[in-house]
């Protein structure tokens, strides 16, 4: 057991350690004013351009924000009142980063529950596969998989898939190609999932067309 | 005469297409392979039409025949003939004749691979949706965006010029054609994801036939997005290569879906699951293709109010909302023979990790996506303006991107079903420590920010798997048949080209990360104003200014500073940003001269030409690894190329009836020998 868990900790140490050097040494945007205000003109849109920033664009009209930015910071103006002076000014569409409030917090709202929902349905969908016993191949199914190689082998590949009719046909490629899945996970099924999937059913289409 | 001519030959790809859709369908109707054989000889002169457009739109651009009104304003005489050809994908008509030309060029190249199938009514299926698509763009150039429209009232004796951004640099040769083959590529699985719907053949069978095109329309698209970013790069002059601008993000969101369903297409490859999830990734990649034709073409960007000036946005949303509303119900009405029976046993396997990547790539999607419609909707539905810009982006993708970064260190060590732990250990233990030990010597050395550290380690964890799996795999080949190293590693992988060359696009992906890290993170950038012969210093790297010329051509009328930039006493050379004055934009466009090298990029740029005192104003910008964006997008292109390249038959034959290598033998004490046969699926 120790030696299952020595390995690990220090490998988790080893990173955290980096993280905590890596992290601590930056500089926090309060501690200059030319961090603060690059920090307030980088989420500034700069007016004149295609959505690049104060801080980015080369623009004579966005170096005289720059500048003002700067004045007003060193002037001890908050990070806040230089966004509303400039909100006041050109309107909600000045901030890159929209508030999170109001019809902008959707844009950071939305993402996040997609995401979590997309979590949870699969933690669901684990959940149930684990409930479900395990299906092993039946009789039928063995059956059907000695049809499919019967007739898949002794052709050759060229014959071998003929135009199948739109209707639904067991023995096409396709279908034969569904039942792995079926397969019992453990080596002992005679419907091994690796015998049936990429060998019969891609032999015969790869063929055709490769 | 050309415009004659060119129009012809539009009217021709319409009819082409619009006849070959009818005859596929007859075809398919009667069940008749003759008929579905013939319809299939309209794609040829689909193409035709299209050449002869295209040809005579370049015919007309190169002998300055201004009687056409896109050439009057998209060429001038003094244009170079470099960017008069490329003229052609510069405005909107051309690129919808560009989008048209490149359609046929798939389409024929598809039937043409397919032609012993000609009678199979899924290829015949495949056939027409793909005509549909072509029909629709001829018939968008037959009505509002005819690229062959007369120069109303009188013939001016010379036209307007390119866009000065698309005539200042070689790229602007090369990006969008990539981009187009890139996005137009991703017609050809759509046309076989609608033909297997509605064949109702929903098995793996299509997905053979069209995960190579996909691939290579991906690797297009890849690498028209790095060429993209790379132009913006040396033209725009701001110092950045992605802006998350919504032209630049309509590139990027097809792309994620491409990438997500490569992934997930081998679950499917393998288990037979996922195959709704797989059918809608690519409807909807090819839906977001159009939807970002829409969003580049119908000029919504500049105000929701504008695009209604012209019709062709009209035309775009219906058509995307047709090829959206065929997928949905197509999916819907086939919804029970897509359900496949079969579960994933554990989240931590190789179809457990695909799940994740693809929840994460969908996340992505849906970020970009919406960052970049919201501004659009909220402005339509509330009148209201607002932005959503690069912070956002930034704090949004940055930890999917480095969870992504993880996934692609771990994933390809997991064997399929289910992870044991001692499996886990022996795999991953290694790279793991290469991955710690890179962060903490990056944080020693002196690099800062979590993020970043984050991006190092998981690169060289990422690397370090890659490494092995290489290693494994020609070490087992060596075992088995001797030989020396160069010839077992070209015999491993021409074995598995999937997986070696996949690990080849794992690679270029993780320098690119790296790239993007420590250029993001690590750019320090200043203004100067100069006077002749003054020095000035940005760490460790001097400046002079040397002095200025004045260039003045029918073109544009161009200003050059020349720097002198030397480094620990070593000369470096001497750089030329510039500002040029073009006759068709009053402001003067930058263009930056880099010294690209292989650690850091030295950024020059004239902010200013001189005022009276004979100042400048010099940009500079030192950000470091930053061409290894570039060669990553090489490596990228080398490693998909490596992935499709054509397998000869009797390999792969002989791997299909040899030893069954996905037989797992279930020994107590397993060795190396079953490591690698677990690892590498055929």
């Amino acid at each position: 057991m120790i030696r299952r868990v020595v390995p690990g900790a220090a490998l988790a140490a080893v990173v955290v350690a980096a993280l905590v050097i890596a992290g601590a040494g930056r500089s926090h945007p309060s501690r200059s004013p030319a961090a603060r205000a690059h920090a307030i003109a980088s989420e500034l849109r700069c007016p004149v351009c295609q959505g690049l920033s104060v801080a980015d664009s080369p623009s004579p009209t966005a170096k005289a924000i720059y500048e003002d930015v700067r004045r007003r910071v060193d002037a001890g103006e908050s990070a806040g009142a230089i966004r509303s002076f400039y909100v006041g000014r050109y309107g909600e569409w000045v901030l890159l980063r929209p508030e999170t409030s109001g019809t902008g917090a959707l844009v950071w709202i939305l993402p996040v529950t997609a995401l979590l929902l997309g979590a949870g349905g699969l933690a669901l969908a684990f959940r149930r596969w684990r409930r479900e016993p395990a299906l092993s191949a039946t009789e039928a199914d063995r059956a059907l998989v000695e049809a499919a190689l019967a007739a898949a082998d002794p052709v050759p590949p060229a014959a071998a898939d003929p135009v199948p009719p739109a209707t639904a046909d067991p023995v096409t490629p396709d279908a034969a190609n569904a039942r792995p899945g079926v397969g019992s996970p453990g080596p002992t099924g005679a419907a091994r999932p690796g015998v049936v999937s990429p060998g019969a059913g891609s032999t015969p289409s790869t063929g055709v067309s490769g | 005469m050309k415009g004659a001519l060119g129009f012809g030959g539009i009217t021709l790809g319409f009819m082409a297409a619009a006849l070959g859709v009818i005859t596929m369908a007859v075809g398919i109707q009667r069940r008749d392979g003759r008929i579905m054989a013939t319809g299939r000889q309209f794609v040829f002169m689909v193409l035709l039409g299209a050449l002869v457009a295209a040809g005579a739109m370049e015919w007309a651009l190169v002998t300055h025949d201004f009687s056409l009104a896109y050439v009057v304003r998209n060429h001038a005489r003094a244009t170079p003939l470099l960017y008069t050809v490329a003229a052609l994908w510069g405005a909107l008509e051309g690129s919808i004749l560009l989008w048209a030309l490149i359609l046929a060029g798939y389409l024929t190249v598809t039937v043409r691979r397919l032609r012993a199938r000609a009678s199979d009514p899924l290829v015949a299926w495949a056939t027409l949706v793909g005509l549909v698509v072509a029909a629709f763009f001829f018939a968008l150039m037959l009505g509002p965006a005819n690229p062959f429209r007369p120069t109303p009232g009188l013939i001016p004796k010379d036209g307007l010029g390119p866009n000065p951004l698309l005539q200042n640099h070689v790229l602007m040769a090369i990006h969008p054609p990539m981009l187009y083959l890139g996005y137009v590529g991703m017609t050809i699985p759509f046309s076989f994801a609608v033909a297997a719907l509605a064949t109702g053949r929903v098995g793996e069978g299509w997905l053979l036939e069209t995960r190579r095109a996909t691939l290579v329309a991906w690797a297009f698209l890849s690498v028209g997005i790095v060429l993209g970013a790379w132009w913006s790069y040396e033209v725009l002059g701001w110092g950045g290569y992605w802006a998350w601008d919504p032209v630049e993000n309509a590139s990027f969101i097809p792309w994620l879906t491409a990438t997500a369903f490569l992934h997930s297409v081998v679950v499917q490859e393998r288990r037979g699951m996922l195959r709704v999830w797989n059918l809608s990734l690519i409807i909807a990649t090819f839906c977001l293709t159009i939807l970002g034709t829409f969003l580049t073409r119908s000029g919504v960007l500049n105000s929701v109010h504008a695009f209604s000036q012209s019709t062709i946005g009209a035309w775009l949303l219906t058509f995307l909302g047709l090829a959206a509303a065929t997928g949905i119900g197509l999916i819907a009405w086939r919804g029970d023979r897509l359900r496949t029976p079969g579960r994933i046993d554990s989240p931590v396997s190789r179809e457990g990790a695909f799940l994740a990547n693809n929840l994460l790539f969908a996340g992505f999607a849906f970020v970009v996506l919406l960052g970049t419609v919201f501004p659009l909707l909220v402005e339509a539905l509330r009148n209201e303006k607002l932005s959503v810009g690069e912070p956002y982006f930034d704090r949004m993708t940055v930890p999917i991107g480095l969870a992504l970064l993880f996934l692609m260190a771990v994933a390809p060590a997991l064997p399929w079903r289910a992870a044991s732990g001692p499996v886990l250990r022996r795999r991953l233990a290694g790279p793991a420590w290469v991955g710690a030990l890179t962060m903490a010597a990056c944080a020693v050395l002196g690099a800062r920010g979590v993020a970043e550290i984050v991006a190092f380690g998981l690169g060289a964890f990422a690397v370090a798997g890659i490494v092995r799996q290489y290693a494994l795999g020609v070490a087992a080949t060596r075992r088995a048949s001797g030989g020396g190293w160069p010839g077992a590693l070209r015999r491993t992988v021409a074995g598995n080209r999937h997986l070696y060359g996949g690990l080849v696009v794992h690679f270029a992906v993780v320098v690119i990360a790296v790239a993007l890290a420590a250029s993001m993170g690590y750019t320090t950038k200043r203004e100067f104003r100069l006077v002749q012969g003054q020095r000035v210093t940005l760490q460790s790297h001097h400046f002079t200014y040397l002095g200025s010329t004045r260039h003045q051509t029918g073109q544009k009328d161009k200003f050059q500073a020349r720097i002198r930039v030397e480094r620990g006493g070593h000369d470096l050379g001497v750089y030329a940003p510039a500002l040029s004055i073009f006759p068709n934009s009053p402001q003067a466009i930058g263009t930056p001269s880099v010294r690209t090298g292989l650690l850091r990029d030295v950024y020059l740029t004239l902010v200013s030409s001189p005022d009276q005192d004979g100042r400048i104003t010099l940009g500079v910008q030192i950000g470091p690894l930053v061409v290894w964006l570039w060669i990553g997008g090489g490596i990228l292109a080398l490693g998909t190329a490596i992935a499709v390249w054509p397998a000869r038959r009797i390999r792969r034959r002989s791997t299909g009836r040899g030893p069954d290598p996905l037989a797992p033998p279930a020994p107590t004490t397993p060795s190396a020998d079953e490591e690698l046969l677990a690892e590498a699926p055929a």
